[in-house]
């Protein structure tokens, strides 16, 4: 197979987050190909900006969307700078949705806790989006996102709307407030504090190594078990396919066998830096 | 049952192969013996322990194109055509080797499968091993399969094997003769040895030990052993623009020696020391490659041995490995 060819999108509406954070609506041109772009929640996609390169993004929308997928992407690099510069209407290029994303079934009549650092926020929107739109076979919704100031808040609107939503709570911190800002201050670990139940959960974090170092310890002090611990791994990928060797930690594809990885999994691999 | 070409009819064989294919032998070029194309025998070199460079190229060309795109209000996408049908004259066994453990790996890739279904395998066995060699260690000195002609030299004649249909079909040409004889085959070790088993597991114990360090220190990640190694696959995919609206997908080779492999966005990188990187090195070959292809990606060639600026050996370490 042709399987570092990519298919054909078409940027449907980009959408400013903040500053330097951007959501891409992206229909794929090939109908069926679109019919069938299924995905667990926290899987990936490689997008290609012709001429400049291809990069790996977590979808950040529902799986039950079945005409367009989005992805949200801050500046970071050469792919993403491109991105940027793109309009509605400009063609880009899609492989995947690739990895293994939260095991949605297993997550059922559970509560759910996620925490989340940055951008890390992504692939949690898509696992929100699904838990809202089958709300019913959740418990309760737990959301702990941190961001450096309020104008690095992505999904304003979104979260707007989560917060409306019974049995949801949204908890937000910055680490750096300004004059308007009225909410919590501090490192998101802080907040797993204002978490009343731990029984019966599991946790999905997502965000830089040291908001997972930190906040792990604070969920074993809550009596979270290892085995309901999830964490989304990022390493450089090139493939997305478990071939080219770039993003393995220890014998473990972050590619192929993550991005998304139960701790219990991962814990004692001596490459996961933290 | 073998069929027995006599040396002085090589001349005749190679022009035999050039009608239908291009012929890569072992040639020698900048002071390097590496595989090329040749249009007579007298081009090939004959005497010789094993190639400077593996012909891994020819399967996984450094900088080969993936597809093409045009801009315009559409993407254009172009694969390139089919390959031109080769023969590669003269591989080793172990090269052999290396090519039956990549079609485990690589067997899905169009790109790689493509060349392998359109190039024929004429091995010749080895009679003696190099200084570095260490091929029969991991039995990969001897072929089974993987070949269309595998080949013995037994001193004015090649004796000739037959390893598939094709091979078969040339036979019927009338500078082989068949023969119920048989040869009999130059038996060697080479000089260097350890088990093999449980090589793996060994790696895995001394994965947080400071055996790397030891062995390793010296190394500056050059990547000259990635390079050379019948089985270092690992690559890039690279925009190679043209013009604004048009250009290239290429994949290129790539070390996980090297610092850039692992660096992703906000300069994270993951194997910052370069002991860790020849440890992921190792260890993808030994440990990794054992767990997800029940294979050990090294065939004993012995090439990073020879090609290491600082003197660092492979073998020694795996020697010593407890």
């Amino acid at each position: 197979m042709k399987i570092y060819t990519p298919n054909i999108g078409k940027i449907k509406k980009t959408i400013k987050e903040t500053e330097d954070t951007k959501t891409f609506q992206i229909e794929l041109e090939n109908k069926i190909l679109r019919e069938h772009f299924y995905f667990d929640p926290g899987e990936f996609v490689l997008i290609t900006v012709f001429g400049v390169g291809e990069a790996p993004f977590s979808i950040s929308s529902s799986p039950f969307n079945k005409n367009y997928f989005e992805i949200t992407a801050r500046k970071t690099g050469n792919v993403t700078n491109a991105l940027f510069n793109l309009k509605e209407g400009d063609k880009i290029g899609v492989r995947g949705p690739h990895g293994k994303g939260y095991p949605m079934d297993e997550f059922e009549h559970t509560n759910i806790i996620l925490i989340s650092g940055g951008c890390g926020l992504a692939p949690l929107k898509s696992l929100i989006e699904y838990v809202i739109q089958k709300r019913g076979c959740y418990n309760k919704l737990t959301l702990l996102y941190g961001d450096k100031t309020p104008q690095n808040i992505i999904y304003e609107k979104e979260i707007s709307k989560w917060k409306k939503i019974k049995n949801f709570d949204v908890h937000l911190t910055v680490d750096k407030g300004d004059k308007k800002w009225k909410g919590n201050v501090g490192v998101v670990t802080k907040l797993i504090n204002k978490v009343k139940n731990f029984e019966n959960s599991v946790v999905c974090l997502c965000g830089p190594p040291v908001m997972m170092k930190y906040s792990i310890p604070e969920l074993k002090k809550k009596g979270i078990e290892d085995e309901d611990i999830f964490v989304s791994l990022e390493r450089k990928m090139q493939c997305g396919l478990g071939i080219c060797c770039h993003c393995n930690i220890n014998d473990v594809y972050v590619c192929k066998d993550g991005p998304v990885f139960r701790y219990l999994d991962i814990k004692d691999l001596s490459e996961l830096g933290w | 049952m073998y069929y027995v070409l006599k040396k002085k009819d090589l001349p005749k064989f190679v022009k035999l192969l050039n009608k239908n294919f291009e012929v890569i032998a072992p040639v020698k070029k900048n002071g390097s013996l590496i595989f090329d194309k040749v249009s007579s025998a007298d081009e090939i070199v004959k005497n010789y322990i094993n190639t400077d460079y593996p012909p891994k190229n020819f399967f996984l060309p450094d900088g080969e194109t993936i597809f093409e795109y045009k801009k315009s209000n559409n993407i254009k996408i172009k694969h390139p055509g089919k390959p031109k049908k080769k023969v590669i004259y003269g591989i080793r066994p172990c090269d052999v080797n290396a090519l039956l453990k990549l079609d485990k790996i690589l067997g899905g890739e169009f790109y790689y499968r493509i060349k392998r279904e359109n190039t024929k395998i004429i091995a010749i066995n080895c009679t003696k091993a190099g200084e570095n060699c260490f091929c029969t260690s991991l039995g990969d000195d001897q072929l089974k399969e993987g070949f269309d002609l595998l080949l013995t030299d037994v001193g004015k004649e090649f004796y000739i094997k037959i390893g598939s249909e094709w091979g078969k079909k040339l036979m019927k040409h009338k500078i082989f003769k068949r023969t119920e004889n048989s040869f009999k085959k130059t038996f060697f070790e080479c000089k260097r040895f350890f088990l093999a088993k449980d090589l793996d597991k060994k790696i895995e114990r001394n994965f947080n030990t400071k055996i790397w360090e030891k062995h390793f220190k010296k190394c500056f990640s050059c990547t000259a052993c990635s390079v050379v190694c019948p089985m270092c696959y690992c690559f890039d995919l690279v925009q190679v623009p043209k013009s604004e609206n048009e250009g290239k997908v290429k994949k290129f080779w790539s070390s996980c020696l090297s610092k850039e492999f692992s660096r992703v966005a906000g300069d994270f990188i993951f194997r910052d020391k370069r002991v860790n990187r020849v440890r992921q090195f190792l260890s993808h070959k030994f440990l990794y490659g054992k767990k997800h292809y029940d294979e050990f990606l090294c065939v004993g060639c012995g090439r990073c041995i020879s090609h290491c600026p600082v003197g660092i050996d492979y073998e020694k370490f795996l020697e010593e490995i407890k």
